[in-house]
């Protein structure tokens, strides 16, 4: 997939001029603080994403009240518009050719992994960052369980609604059976989840480990396994959890309580591994990510990442530019000056105050061939 | 300069479903440029239906005789029974031509979200039509979660009867609605329902 052009309204500081993309790998620069990240995250939104930094829809509004962002992509040989508005009043709503499509159809039409800095949360952060990290690559997957999340979402809501209402003396006589039901009904939409996760996460390490060979032995030994295991019953741990629950009033196991657990030689690796680790087998699982998703997608998704050379050496920027993917919009944003890439064959989009102003295809030029062919 | 008649009329329009701000307004604005016959109709329209129309004492459908027109049919197979969420249903299901049983509406599904309990649709009404002539009762909630969790919970009570309780099959996306089934859609999943 290659994303041509992106304009925005009313989002964080960027102007509403229209930005043009390289046909192949794009640098954005700039200084910190005019926009480069903010440019990353509009792209994620249009392509159905959450923002990856975790801020809030009105924190992205510049007037904390509505934005819009628009693109033009090419997809095989077609074109396609595609747009997502966002106001306090009515939420997110995407549209393809001015149509509306659901934000399922909007992460297929555009398939597309983001990497930033935060993203080191998938090793060293919360369940929840975790949790986030494999459904976001079970919608590129496969996009038919985002009907299954979405499902196990709404069960849980309505049950714990149910156990909150129970447990303010609110039992009466048909509870019980209703209890059950509600019950009943979320164990089916969270085997259907969980068994998506373990296929998708299957996948996942498939490719991850094939990555991370080649990156070295300390890489190669890692794993990722899906808690908990195979053999718990879902339907089974609630029935047991059940005083406990009309007492707390919610739902206490399932899939919103799950975790990955990264490990090295069987043993957890949180706590064992350096920050440059870290950082490595964030990028080397993002990486993954995006081949899962290629070769589910039959579409090259496009490639975000924010701020990419941060801590990298000159030799480990050059296997860096040789891993990174042809053929589709990659963009990357930079506080480093240009001069720190001379031979990288991309367009550089200059950042400052919200404004971006383009070189055009420099280095490939220089080398004349045409955009995005010659590589380093 | 405010209208309080015009903005009375958006504010009514809003609160019906599926009517935002601008809809309501663009309403608005037509009646009250229509010719005044035109706005006559319309409320003539709601008032004499909401006198003619009620809920049939036995189905819960919508009905201008009590009983319906399909509780009145001698023909109907009576030990036949389908569940169903709104009286729209009932149409989607008739048009298959595929069920010649009887019906039960239920108006609504079970959302504890919404504060809708057991109490709030007509379960009891729905068990006490299940009488020993009855062999099979079919759920055709909706195929979303507060529709499927109905089925669930009907089939439980349902159990100490012994009745024979199936669930239609969908051919349709999880969170569907049936009411926007096309007919072949829906004539499939009756024809494919299965016990719970
Ligand atoms: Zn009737």
């Amino acid at each position: 997939m290659r994303l041509l052009e992106l304009t925005t309204r009313g989002f964080r500081n960027l102007s509403s001029d229209i930005v043009s993309f390289g046909p192949g790998w794009n640098l954005v620069v700039g200084e910190n603080g005019q926009g480069k990240t903010n440019l990353l995250e509009a792209v994620a939104l249009l392509c159905g994403q959450r923002s990856f930094r975790r801020a809030s829809p009105s924190d992205m509004s510049a007037d904390g009240e509505s934005f819009s962002i628009e693109g033009t992509l090419r997809r095989g040989f077609s074109t396609e518009d595609l747009s997502v508005e966002w106001s306090s009043g009515a939420g997110r709503r995407f549209c393809r050719s001015g149509k509306e499509i659901s934000f399922r159809e909007a992460s297929g039409l555009a398939p597309a992994v983001f990497l930033a800095p935060e993203h080191r949360a998938i090793v060293t952060g919360p369940p929840e960052a975790r949790r986030r990290f494999l459904d976001r690559l079970l919608l590129g997957y496969r996009p038919a369980a985002g009907a299954d999340l979405a499902a196990y979402d709404r069960a849980l809501k309505e049950r714990n609604a149910l156990l909150s209402r129970i447990r303010d003396g609110g039992w009466g006589r048909e509870s019980t059976a209703e209890l059950e039901a509600w019950t009943e009904e979320l164990a089916r939409a969270g085997d259907a989840v969980r068994r998506h996760r373990r296929e998708g996460l299957a996948a996942f390490s498939a490719v991850f480990s094939e990555l991370a060979k080649p990156a070295g032995k300390e890489y190669a030994e890692i794993s990722v396994s899906y808690l908990p295991g195979e053999s718990s019953d879902l339907l089974e741990t609630l029935e047991k959890m059940l005083p406990i629950e009309r007492a707390r009033g919610r739902t206490l196991a399932g899939p919103h309580r799950d975790d990955l657990l990264w490990s090295r030689h069987g043993r957890p690796l949180e706590g064992r591994a350096s920050a440059g680790e870290v950082h490595r087998l964030v990028a080397l699982a993002k990486t993954a990510e995006w081949r899962v998703v290629r070769d589910a997608a039959g579409e090259t998704p496009l490639f975000g990442i924010d701020d990419f050379d941060a801590g990298l050496s000159s030799a480990s920027l050059d296997r860096f530019f040789d891993g990174l993917p042809e053929g589709t919009t990659v963009v990357l944003t930079t506080a480093s000056d240009v001069s720190r890439f001379p031979a990288v064959p991309a367009t550089v989009l200059h950042m400052s105050a919200g404004r971006t102003t383009s070189d055009g295809a420099r280095a490939a030029e220089s080398h004349g061939e045409s955009h995005g062919m010659a590589r380093i | 300069m405010r209208l309080k008649g015009f903005d009375r009329l958006v504010s009514e329009f809003q609160r019906l479903p599926g009517i935002g701000a601008k809809s309501a307004a663009r309403l608005a604005y037509f009646l009250l440029r229509a010719p005044r016959e035109e706005a006559d109709r319309l409320s003539q329209a709601i008032s004499e239906s909401r006198e003619a129309v009620r809920r049939c004492s036995v189905c819960n459908t919508l009905t201008e005789t009590d009983p319906c027109e399909i509780c009145s049919e001698p023909e109907r197979d009576s030990t036949l029974l389908c569940v169903v969420e709104e009286p729209g249903n009932v149409a989607a299901i008739e048009k298959t031509r595929e069920f010649r049983g009887r019906y039960h509406v239920l108006w609504g599904a079970l959302s504890p979200l919404k504060g809708i309990g057991p109490e709030e649709i007509d379960v009891a009404g729905l068990i006490r039509r299940v009488t020993p002539e009855v062999r099979e009762v079919v759920l055709a909630t909706n195929p979303n979660v507060e529709g499927e969790t109905t089925a669930l919970y009907i089939a439980r009570r349902l159990k100490p009867t012994g009745v024979r309780v199936t669930r239609i099959a969908f051919g349709l996306p999880v969170g569907g609605d049936i009411e926007y089934a096309d007919e072949v859609t829906m004539a499939r999943s009756l024809e494919n329902r299965r016990e719970l």
